[in-house]
C-alpha cells in the first residue's frame, strides 16, 4: 500500500483549527492529546508542525470556539484541557461544510469521472 | 542533556513571547507539559532521551516562529479592540477617582500652608505672597493640579486594563497611551481652557499632559498599598482637622496685626503724589482742573475697563491735548503704582462726546497684572503729561488660553 506523504506546512496550517475542532469534539483534551490522535488517526499524513498546534488552540480559544481549564492530572503535571463550546460546534459544522465543498471541488477538477484516480 | 536543550527552548520561545502575566507563564508551563510527554513517549518507544528530546522539539519547529504564532493567536484584533475600550472606560473612573484625591491632597497642602502663613505672620510679621499671582487665578491653578493627578490616575488605570484585555505588554501599552493622550490633552490645555491665568495655572496647567504621560509609563501591575478606612481618617484629622482647629485659634489674635495696617497723612499733594508712585505717569493737575469733570464712572466688563468723566463746561478741556485713558500696573495692598513701571501697560485715545470723555482698554490681557489702576492724562500747553483724572480701578487677571499667556506681552 502506497502510504501519502506529509502535507506541506501550508496547507496544514489551513486545515488545523478543522482537526483540532474534530478531535476536540470528541471529548475533553489537553494539547499533546490533541497532537498524537491527529497524528495516530491521520496515519501519519498529518505529522503536525506540533508548533501550529498550540497558535491554533489558542485563537480558536480567543475566537470562543474552545474553552480551556488547568487541572492536575492523574499522573505527572497539570495540564491544560481544551473543551468545545456551542461556538465551536457551530464553526466546526461550518468548517466541515466549507472542507467537503473544497475538496468535492477539487476531486472534480484534478480526478475527472473515468480517470480511475 | 535533553533537559537542558528543553530548557533551552523553552527559554528561546519565552524570550520572543512578550505576553504579559500570567498568560506566558502559562504558555511556557502548557509547553513545557508537551515536551515531557513527547519525551517520555519517545523513550518508551526505545529512543534514547537525548533523541527523543531533539525529535519532540523538531516536531514543535524554531523557537522563535512559535513564539511569534503564540503571541498572534493572542493578541488578536479582538482583543486589541477590547483593550482600547476598557482603557477608555478605565481612564474616566481613575479621573474621577484622581481628581477626587487631587483636590483632598490640594484642600490638604492649602490648609497647612495657611497654618504656616498665619503662625509666620503673627510670629514674625511676615507676609506670605507670590507677586503676579491674582487670587482669582489660585482657584484655576489648583482645579488644574487637581486635574493633573486625575490624568494621572486616568493613564495607569487605562494602561493596565488595556495591557491586560488585549494582552499586550505594560510598557507598550503605556506608550501608546502617553504619546497621543498627552498630545490631546496638551492641545486642551494649552489652546482649550479659558480661565484666570498667571504662572503657577499655567505650570498646573501643563501638568495634567505631563501626569497623563507619566501615568502611563511608569503603570505597574502591583497593586498599591492596602488602604483602609482607619488610614484615611486619620490622613483627614491630620492633613484637614487639626490644621483648621490650629488656624481657628491663631485667626482669633490676628486681628490687632491686620488693623494697624493705614496710610498717611501727607504734607503736600507733592508728597501724596509721589507716595502714589504717580510721579511717572505725569504731574498733578493745575488747580484750575479741580473741578473740570462733574459726575465720573467708570468700571470692568469682560476685560475692557472703561471711564465717562463729564465735562463741568464744553470748553474745559481748551489747550489740552493728546487725551488719553491709561491702565497702569497698581500695588495690591495700598492701590499706588507698582514700583519699576515706566510706561502704562495699556492706553487708548478718549472720545468726547455728549459733554462727556469717554473711554476703555483692555485690562485683562497683560501677565502678571493683579490690580490695574485707570487715569485720564493730557497734555498741556507747556508740553508736559498731566494726570486729570484718577488712579481708580481694581483687581483684574489675565484671562484667556495658556497660549495667549505665553504669547501676550
Amino acid at each position: 500500500m502506497k502510504v501519502p506523504r506529509p502535507l506541506g506546512d501550508e496547507l496544514q496550517k489551513g486545515t488545523t483549527p478543522l482537526l483540532v475542532l474534530s478531535v476536540i469534539g470528541e471529548g475533553e483534551l489537553y494539547g499533546y492529546e490533541i497532537a498524537k490522535r491527529i497524528r495516530e488517526r491521520s496515519g501519519d499524513t498529518f505529522s503536525p508542525s506540533e508548533g501550529s498546534l498550540y497558535p491554533a488552540l489558542h485563537r480558536l480559544e480567543a475566537d470562543g470556539a474552545l474553552v480551556a481549564s488547568w487541572r492536575e492530572s492523574e499522573r505527572g503535571p497539570r495540564r491544560r484541557y481544551y473543551r468545545m463550546t456551542e461556538a465551536g460546534q457551530r464553526r466546526l459544522a461550518e468548517s466541515l461544510d466549507q472542507w467537503t465543498a473544497f475538496s468535492a471541488g477539487i476531486a472534480r477538477i484534478a480526478l475527472p469521472e473515468g480517470s480511475g484516480g | 542533556m535533553a533537559e537542558q536543550r528543553v530548557e533551552a527552548y523553552l527559554a528561546a520561545v519565552g524570550a520572543d513571547l512578550r505576553l504579559p502575566e500570567p498568560w506566558a507563564s502559562e504558555v511556557r508551563e502548557e509547553l513545557a507539559v508537551h515536551l515531557t510527554d513527547g519525551v517520555a513517549e519517545g523513550v518508551a518507544r526505545g529512543l534514547a532521551p537525548d533523541e527523543a528530546s531533539r525529535e519532540v522539539l523538531s516536531r514543535l519547529g524554531p523557537p522563535a516562529a512559535l513564539a511569534r504564532s503564540l503571541r498572534a493567536a493572542h493578541q488578536t484584533p479582538r482583543r486589541l479592540i477590547a483593550g482600547m475600550a476598557g482603557g477608555a472606560v478605565a481612564a474616566l473612573g481613575g479621573a474621577i477617582r484622581g481628581t477626587i484625591l487631587g483636590y483632598g491632597l490640594i484642600v490638604a497642602v492649602a490648609v497647612l500652608v495657611l497654618v504656616a502663613a498665619t503662625m509666620l505672620h503673627q510670629v514674625e510679621g511676615l507676609e506670605l505672597g507670590l507677586p503676579g499671582v491674582p487670587s482669582t487665578s489660585w482657584t484655576d491653578a489648583l482645579a488644574a493640579s487637581g486635574s493633573a493627578v486625575g490624568a494621572l490616575f486616568a493613564a495607569r488605570a487605562a494602561t493596565i486594563v488595556s495591557a491586560r484585555r488585549s494582552r499586550r505588554g505594560l510598557r507598550r501599552t503605556g506608550r501608546w497611551w502617553a504619546v497621543p493622550g498627552a498630545l490631546l490633552l496638551w492641545t486642551w490645555a494649552v489652546l482649550g481652557v479659558e480661565a484666570a491665568i498667571s504662572w503657577p495655572v499655567v505650570l498646573a496647567l501643563l501638568a495634567i499632559p505631563i501626569a497623563f504621560a507619566a501615568g502611563a509609563l511608569i503603570a505597574t501591575d502591583r497593586t498599591g498599598p492596602r488602604i483602609l478606612k482607619r488610614h484615611i481618617l486619620a490622613a483627614f484629622a491630620a492633613c484637614v482637622v487639626l490644621p483648621m482647629v490650629a488656624l481657628l485659634a491663631l485667626g482669633s489674635q490676628t486681628g490687632s496685626v491686620l488693623s494697624s495696617i493705614g496710610h498717611g497723612p501727607y504734607d503736600s499733594i507733592e508728597a501724596l503724589w509721589h507716595a502714589e508712585g504717580l510721579d511717572v505717569v505725569g504731574r498733578p493737575a493745575p488747580p484750575s482742573m479741580a473741578d473740570a469733570f462733574l459726575e465720573t464712572s467708570d468700571g470692568i466688563e469682560g476685560g475692557v475697563a472703561s471711564a465717562r468723566l463729564e465735562l463741568a463746561t464744553p470748553g474745559v478741556l481748551d489747550g489740552w491735548s493728546n487725551l488719553r485713558l491709561e491702565a497702569w500696573r497698581m500695588t495690591n495692598d495700598d492701590f499706588v503704582v507698582a514700583p519699576g513701571q515706566t510706561a502704562p501697560f495699556a492706553a487708548a485715545p478718549t472720545m468726547i462726546t455728549d459733554g462727556s470723555v469717554t473711554g476703555s482698554v483692555d485690562v485683562d490681557h497683560t501677565r502678571g497684572v493683579e490690580m490695574y489702576g485707570l487715569l485720564l492724562t493730557a497734555t498741556g500747553r507747556d508740553g508736559s503729561r498731566y494726570v486729570l483724572w484718577g488712579p481708580n480701578g481694581g483687581q483684574t487677571a489675565f484671562r484667556g488660553t495658556v497660549w495667549d499667556w505665553l504669547t501676550a506681552p
